[in-house]
Formats: C-alpha cells, sequence, structure tokens
C-alpha cells in the first residue's frame, strides 16, 4: 500500500475531545504525525483581563474541568502570592486532600478511558465504578460531583467535620484495596502488556529536551515532581514518593499513574490524621496591589503554571496558563513515528492529553506563515490590549 | 414427494428450524451476548424494551430499517447492497445444516466441509464490503480482516475435521449422534478432544472478531473498520449478519464438539434434543463472551504471529494425534 | 497465551452481583449535605447590597427594583448559573442558602428565573436607603 493519510478527529472514538491528528501511514506504520489543535479554544486568557480576581477563581476551574482542583489551586496560589495573603494552615492540609482526591479521580479516569482504549470495557468499566466512590467524596467535601468550587482566595470555603473524615478514610482504604488488584491486572495482564509494552518509547534525554512534564517526563525515569522539588501548600511536611518507571514506554507511563493513585491515597490518610485545628479561611481580598506572581502546581497531568501581572485594582492585567498537555503534545509526537496505527490510541492515551485545557494558543506554521487558528483580525484583538486593564 | 410432504418442507423451511425460527433465535443470541457482557461488568444492560430488555435486539433492528441509507459518492453501492444481502443468506444457509431437533433440514455426507467454506466467502465478503467502501479506514479494516482470515482459517478447518475425525464422518448431524459413543469407546481420544474444544473457542474468537482479536473494526483505532460506510438498512443486515455468525459459531461448536444428541424417534425426544441443542450453543457463547470481557484487543501483528508459530502448528499436532489414536490415516474414505 | 484469572475470577464474581447501575429516573441517587442546588433567598434577610451581584462570575444575578417596598432584591437567572455559590459566600447577611434540587432541566428557560414575587418583597422595617 502507499502512503496514506490517516485523519484522526476532530472527532474520532478515540479522542474523548475534539483535536485532529494527520498521521501519514505505511501499511500499518506511522511514518509520521502532525497534531492539529486548536477547536476548543475558547478565549479564557483574554476572559480572565476582563473579570474581577474573585470571579476569575471560577473561570480557571472552567479550563478543564478534570483537574479543576489543580487550576483553582494554582490561581489561588498566585493571587495569594501578589498579595501577599496569608493561609490558615488547616486551610492548607484540606486543599493538599481535594487536590489529592481530584488526583485520584483523574487518574482513575485516564486508567479507565486507556483500558476502553485498547478495548478492555471490563476493567474500564469496573475502574470508573471505584471512580464513582471517589467522586461521591468529593461530592461530600466540595458539594459537587466533579466541578468544586472549593479553593478560595486566602482559604478553602468548606471545612469537614470528623464524620466526614471517617467515611473518607472507610472509602479510601477499600478503594485502595480494589486498587492493588487493578494494579496486578495492569502488571501482568498479557493483553494490557502485549499492547503497552515497547510502545511509545520517549527516551529521558528526549523527554528533556522536548519538556514533557508530569507522569510522562517520570514514566522516563526522570524524577521530577513540583510537589517535591518546590512544595507548595504542605506538600513538604507530607512523606510521600515520586514513582517513576524507567522503561520510557506506554506501560511506564501508565503504571507511573496506577503507583501514583496509591501514593495519592496515602498522602490523604496522613493529611486526614494531621489535620490541625483552627479557621480555614482568611477574609477575601478583592483587590491586589501592583505585582507580578508566579506559580506552579502538580497537576495530574503535570506541571500547571500560571503567571499572573497585576496593575493593581480588582482585575489582572494579563494572566498566563500553561497547562500539562501543551507540554507534553510536542513529545507524543515523536513517540508515534515507526509505531503502527493500532497503537495510536495506547501512546496518545499515554499522555493523558486534555485539549480542552490546552487550547489557548496561537500556532503559526513556519513553513507556510498561515496561522492555523486565528484569522488575522481575531490575532490582532487577541494581542492588542491595554485599554482595558 | 406428495402436495402434504411439500407443505411440511416449506413450513420447516419458512418457520421452524428455518427463516423465522432462525431470525429470532439471532435476535436472541444478540440480547444474550449484551445481558451476558453488561453482567460480566456489574452493569444493567438491556431493559426497557421488553421484559428484561429482551425485545431490544428487535427494536435496533426495526428501528435501523427506516433510518436513513446514505448514498455513497464513491463507493460500489450496488456491490455493498449485494453484499450485504448474500452475507446474512451465507449464515442462514449454514444454519439449516446445525442438528437443532436431533436432525436438521439438509444434511449429507461433507455437510461440515460446506460450513466451513460458507464461514470463509464471509470473510471474503466483509473484505469486499471495506473495499469497496472506498474510505482509509474501511481500506485498513478490510485489510486487516482478510490479513487475520489468513490466520484463523486453517487451525479452525484443522480443529473442526478433530470431531470428524474421531466419529468417522463429515456430517454434522452424525457427528454430533455418534460423538460420545466414539469417545467412550476409545478413551484415549478424550484428551485430544478437550484440548481441540479449548483451542477451537479460541480459533472461533478471532472468526467472530471479538476481543482479544477485534482488530478489523477497532473502534478506537480505525472507527468501524470495513463496515464505517454503513448506515441505515445496511447496518440492520449487517447487524443481522453478525448476530447469526455468533449463532453459527455458538450451535455449530456446541453442536460437532459437545455431541449428546440422537435421532428422535418421537416429538418428546426431538424436544429434548432442541433444549440440548440450545444449551449447548449457549454455554458455547458463554465462553467467547467470557473470553472477550477479559481481554484487551492485540494488534494484527501480534496475532498473526501467534497463530502462525502455536496455533497452527498445534492443531495440527491435535489433528495428527487424534488420527494417530484413531488408528488409519483416513479412515473414512 | 495465558489467562489471568484474577480478572477471570473479579468477572464471574460479577455475575452473582448486583449491577452497580442506578436506574436514574426511577431511583434517586443520595444528596449529600451540603450538595449545590438551586439557591433560595431569603427576602426578609436581604439588604439588597449587590455584592453577589457583582461576584457572580457568570452574571446570573440581577438586582432587581421594586418599587412599591423602595428596595433592590437580587433575581436569580438560574440558566446562567454554574452553581459556584460565591454569592451565598459574599452575602454579608447570609440570606442565600442552598438547596438539594437538582432536576432543573426545562423547555422554558423563563422557569428558570428565580424571581421573588412582589408581595413576598416588604418593605425594610428600618434602614430604608434612599
Amino acid at each position: 500500500m502507499s502512503i496514506i493519510e490517516l485523519i484522526f478527529g476532530p472527532q474520532h472514538p478515540a479522542l474523548h475531545e475534539p483535536e485532529m491528528f494527520r498521521f501519514h501511514v505505511d501499511g500499518e506504520k506511522v511514518i509520521e504525525a502532525i497534531p492539529r489543535i486548536g477547536y476548543v479554544h475558547r478565549g479564557i486568557e483574554k476572559l480572565f483581563e476582563q473579570k474581577t480576581h474573585v470571579q476569575n477563581i471560577y473561570l480557571s476551574e472552567r479550563i478543564c474541568g478534570i483537574c479543576n482542583v489543580a487550576h483553582t489551586l494554582t490561581y489561588v496560589n498566585v493571587i495569594e502570592r501578589a498579595g501577599d495573603i496569608d493561609v490558615p494552615p488547616r486551610a492548607k492540609y484540606l486543599r493538599v486532600i481535594v487536590a489529592e482526591l481530584n488526583r485520584l479521580h483523574s487518574h482513575m479516569l485516564l486508567l479507565g478511558a486507556v483500558a476502553e482504549l485498547m478495548g478492555f470495557t471490563t476493567l474500564f468499566m469496573l475502574i470508573w465504578r471505584d471512580r464513582e466512590k471517589i467522586m461521591d467524596l468529593v461530592e461530600l467535601i466540595t458539594g459537587n460531583r466533579v466541578i468544586s468550587a472549593y479553593n478560595t482566595i486566602g482559604g478553602v470555603r468548606r471545612d469537614i467535620d470528623s464524620d466526614k473524615a471517617d467515611k473518607i478514610r472507610k472509602v479510601l482504604l477499600k478503594v485502595e484495596e480494589e486498587w492493588k488488584e487493578y494494579k496486578k491486572t495492569w502488571m501482568e495482564d498479557p493483553t494490557i502488556t502485549r499492547r503497552t509494552m515497547g510502545v511509545g518509547i520517549l527516551k529521558p534525554r528526549d523527554a528533556l529536551k522536548y519538556c514533557v512534564v508530569g507522569p510522562v517526563l517520570r514514566g522516563s525515569g526522570v524524577k521530577s515532581d513540583v510537589r517535591k522539588d518546590d512544595p507548595y501548600e504542605v506538600y513538604g511536611d507530607i512523606p510521600f514518593n515520586v514513582v517513576t518507571y524507567d522503561t520510557c514506554d506506554s506501560w511506564a507511563r501508565y503504571m507511573v499513574r496506577v503507583d501514583e493513585i496509591l501514593e495519592s491515597i496515602n498522602i490523604i490518610l496522613y493529611a486526614l490524621d494531621n489535620l490541625p485545628q483552627g479557621e480555614i479561611r482568611r477574609p477575601l481580598v478583592r483587590r491586589l496591589p501592583e505585582a507580578e506572581a508566579f506559580a506552579k502546581t502538580e497537576a495530574p497531568r503535570g506541571e500547571l503554571v500560571y503567571h499572573l501581572y497585576s496593575k493593581g485594582g480588582f482585575k489582572p492585567y494579563r494572566l498566563k496558563v500553561r497547562t500539562p498537555t501543551f507540554a507534553n503534545i510536542l513529545g507524543a509526537t515523536i513517540m508515534f513515528k515507526g509505531e503502527r496505527i493500532a497503537d495510536i490510541p495506547v501512546i496518545l492515551g499515554s499522555i493523558d492529553p486534555c485539549f480542552a485545557c490546552e487550547d489557548r494558543h496561537t500556532i503559526v506554521d513556519l513553513r507556510s506563515g498561515k496561522s492555523f487558528m486565528l484569522s488575522s483580525r481575531e490575532i490582532t484583538r487577541k494581542f492588542s490590549r491595554g485599554s482595558k486593564p | 414427494m406428495t402436495p402434504l410432504e411439500l407443505l411440511i418442507f416449506i413450513t420447516q423451511t419458512l418457520v421452524f428450524p428455518g427463516f423465522a425460527y432462525l431470525f429470532l433465535l439471532a435476535l436472541f443470541t444478540e440480547w444474550y451476548v449484551r445481558k451476558l457482557a453488561a453482567r460480566f461488568e456489574n452493569r444493567l444492560g438491556p431493559t426497557y424494551t421488553g421484559p428484561h430488555g429482551l425485545l431490544q435486539p428487535l427494536a435496533d433492528f426495526v428501528k435501523l430499517l427506516f433510518k436513513e441509507e446514505i448514498e455513497l459518492k464513491y463507493a460500489d453501492n450496488a456491490l455493498i447492497n449485494g453484499t450485504l444481502i448474500i452475507l446474512p443468506a451465507l449464515f442462514i444457509a449454514a444454519l439449516f445444516v446445525i442438528p437443532w431437533l436431533g436432525f436438521s433440514l439438509v444434511s449429507f455426507e461433507g455437510d461440515l466441509i460446506l460450513v466451513i467454506l460458507l464461514t470463509g466467502i464471509s470473510s471474503g465478503l466483509l473484505y469486499a464490503i471495506g473495499w469497496f467502501s472506498k474510505n482509509p479506514y474501511s481500506v485498513v479494516g478490510a485489510v486487516r480482516a482478510i490479513s487475520q482470515y489468513l490466520a484463523f482459517d486453517i487451525p479452525l478447518f484443522i480443529l473442526l475435521l478433530v470431531p470428524a475425525v474421531i466419529t468417522n464422518s463429515l456430517s454434522i448431524s452424525t457427528i454430533s449422534h455418534k460423538l460420545w459413543p466414539s469417545l467412550l469407546a476409545n478413551p484415549w481420544l478424550i484428551p485430544v478432544w478437550a484440548l481441540s474444544l479449548g483451542l477451537v473457542i479460541l480459533v472461533e474468537q478471532a472468526e467472530l472478531e471479538e476481543n482479544p482479536f477485534s482488530i478489523p473494526h477497532a473502534e478506537q483505532e480505525i472507527v468501524a473498520g470495513y463496515f464505517v460506510e454503513i448506515s441505515g438498512r445496511r447496518l440492520a443486515f449487517y447487524d443481522l449478519a453478525r448476530d447469526m455468525q455468533i449463532l453459527l459459531a455458538g450451535s455449530l461448536i456446541g453442536v460437532t464438539f459437545l455431541g449428546l444428541t440422537w435421532n428422535p424417534r418421537s416429538p418428546l425426544e426431538a424436544a429434548l434434543n432442541f433444549i440440548i441443542v440450545l444449551a449447548e450453543t449457549l454455554l458455547v457463547i458463554f465462553e467467547l463472551v467470557l473470553i472477550k470481557c477479559v481481554t484487551a484487543r492485540l494488534r494484527i501483528d501480534q496475532v498473526l504471529e501467534a497463530f502462525w508459530t502455536y496455533v497452527i502448528p498445534l492443531s495440527i499436532f491435535i489433528l495428527s494425534i487424534a488420527i494417530i489414536v484413531k488408528g488409519g490415516l483416513f479412515p473414512w474414505v | 497465551m495465558g489467562l489471568k484469572p484474577k480478572i477471570v475470577e473479579k468477572v464471574l464474581s460479577n455475575l452473582l452481583k448486583r449491577p452497580f447501575t442506578e436506574q436514574y429516573p426511577f431511583e434517586k441517587p443520595v444528596i449529600p449535605d451540603g450538595f449545590r442546588g438551586v439557591m433560595k433567598l431569603d427576602v426578609d434577610k436581604c439588604i439588597g447590597c449587590g455584592l453577589c451581584s457583582r461576584d457572580c462570575p457568570s452574571g446570573a444575578i440581577e438586582m432587581k427594583k421594586y418599587e412599591h417596598a423602595n428596595r433592590s432584591v437580587p433575581v436569580f437567572h438560574l440558566y446562567r448559573c454554574t452553581f459556584c455559590y460565591q454569592c451565598a459566600d459574599s452575602c454579608p447577611v447570609k440570606a442565600i442558602s442552598m438547596t438539594p434540587v437538582y432536576e432543573l432541566s426545562t423547555p422554558d428557560p423563563f422557569k428558570l428565573i428565580l424571581e421573588p414575587k412582589p408581595e413576598e418583597v416588604k418593605p425594610r422595617p428600618r434602614g430604608v436607603r434612599k
């Protein structure tokens, strides 16, 4: 067969969000992968500049529904650094608990979805069945299953009492027990290992060169975790391991997440046992001084970066967000080379793509000089600012 | 043939155990597969239409008949339509040979070969659907289907010959009648029989294109493979053919490898035979669904490698052992 | 190819278990306390300061002037609401509370406007603002 251009997306069963990949395939072999991002561009960064700091908490959590806690956590961190706002210790622990619950449910979502991508519907159903329990816990603590709206500037919005803490402990221990069985399945099941091992190799050198982050980087054997390297909230006080696997393939990237689930359960249990007493939030600060601040956290998909520039007042002058998927997508294109069509979903799943969070960027094709995403008028509008702080 | 005999023959062909019966049984098979897979996955499966969702496959079929059919501009529509009419017909023809009541509508020495031939043709037709659709996904799916056919057809044929060797017959009815007497007459054949039964279910899974061999229509890779462009009435016929294929696989393996039927002398014995054959069919389908539910999808190169290096030599080995144990090379000649 | 007995065991044991699926319209899920459903406004407590309207991230709250009582009261446009409850947080007199009502889908968006009836809005006994 000659070279076929196989188009994945924007609507495709392997993609859960609209994004397009062009694969040049020779028979079953992928020669080149070209991502084309921008289908879910919503202009959120511009919208940030037009809303107040308080409103932006809820806007930031809409960048990505799955890792919404990571987004609000980074956002309130950047505001607290800019405004020099102090957070009570109990709130810091509660933030960690909810952020880790969020990580649990995000990793479970991915591992289930990937099992489905490999055609293993049973594992998909079973993992997502357990994910329901985690989401019920999030609902119990924050009042909603997915969009938690939990973090706020200067603390958290709800407290947990001992009844809730006991319930969380009980459910987590049950999930941990189940999860150890799933870990065995992921490690030993002949069809899963045959599909994922040795597929989509990303050598540590390439991983650093293409600046991939999070579980993708740790799957290549590089020990890098913002929670350990640059502890925010109370991660410095909580003992946990940074999980790395050094086989550099898709299997390693999945196993990092499988082990991180067990680590996260331990973190939550530790945080619940060492929860300090006291208040949970400071009075709301609506106005920031002229300041510039930078915050990064370890979102479920990797390092999440917020950069705020405030000229004073109620609204930010500029807020830049760098989401982990945007950092990982470039590394993914080299993973595809030389693999087969059948491996495409497995490799794509292994970077845990979240296109909705990624699409806030203009991509200009240097060869043709053509802008992919926005018309020239839109670009002018996007980059000419200053009239409205 | 007297007019009465003709009337009975026509009734048998059209109603039982002919078209109407096979149609309803195929829909029941779909319900059974869906419900079973759902229970394995701790879900509910079809619930709303009919008691326990029994009528859901019929509702799906009727709904698809009324849906809009998209005529493709560049595809060979006439060829696709023709293929999709032939496809269920092939399986119905093969199902006529199954001895549902202990005896079958059509039976002759060598009908096992006919069934194998018909399933082989069906794989070719699936390839044709994909090729005529002229869509990148369907072409890739068609090529995958034909590669997989090359892998599973030879061991399937060889393994289906094992009960034929055991019973000295190539007629499915005779195999079914004589399987247990022959096995008990020569107990050394029982391990050979057990091994071939285990292997044939795995190979049959490849013919049905279910996990871990659901490669030709891998949804997450190539959307729907060779039937990606099929919609409306065509899809209804394709689905029907697929249900018939699962039914054929279940009943063929059930009847030839589990046997237990005899030539009925009274209606009561015929009914007993019917229950036995149905139970065997559902048991085999249970196994097939179980395999489907505990595996992930393999890659086409892995499947080809596994079949050509392990399954085909193993099946030849089993067949030769069966022949040696039975004594003589081709005893039915 | 070998099969992993663990998952086979789990799958077979699922046959005997009750399905996990909730048949939603027929059996309702259990809603925990503090679920963020439709909000409820205590009109008598409200002082009409408008903080909820200012902080609402989706612009779902409109301050409506009730001339007969000479005061402003928030009107919730639920079709825009994201149920973040910043309004309840911002309210200085805690006049907004939450209810566990979540079944809101309707073909008529005007049903999703939470507006106090004019007779419910009584003039405030003291501190009436000009």
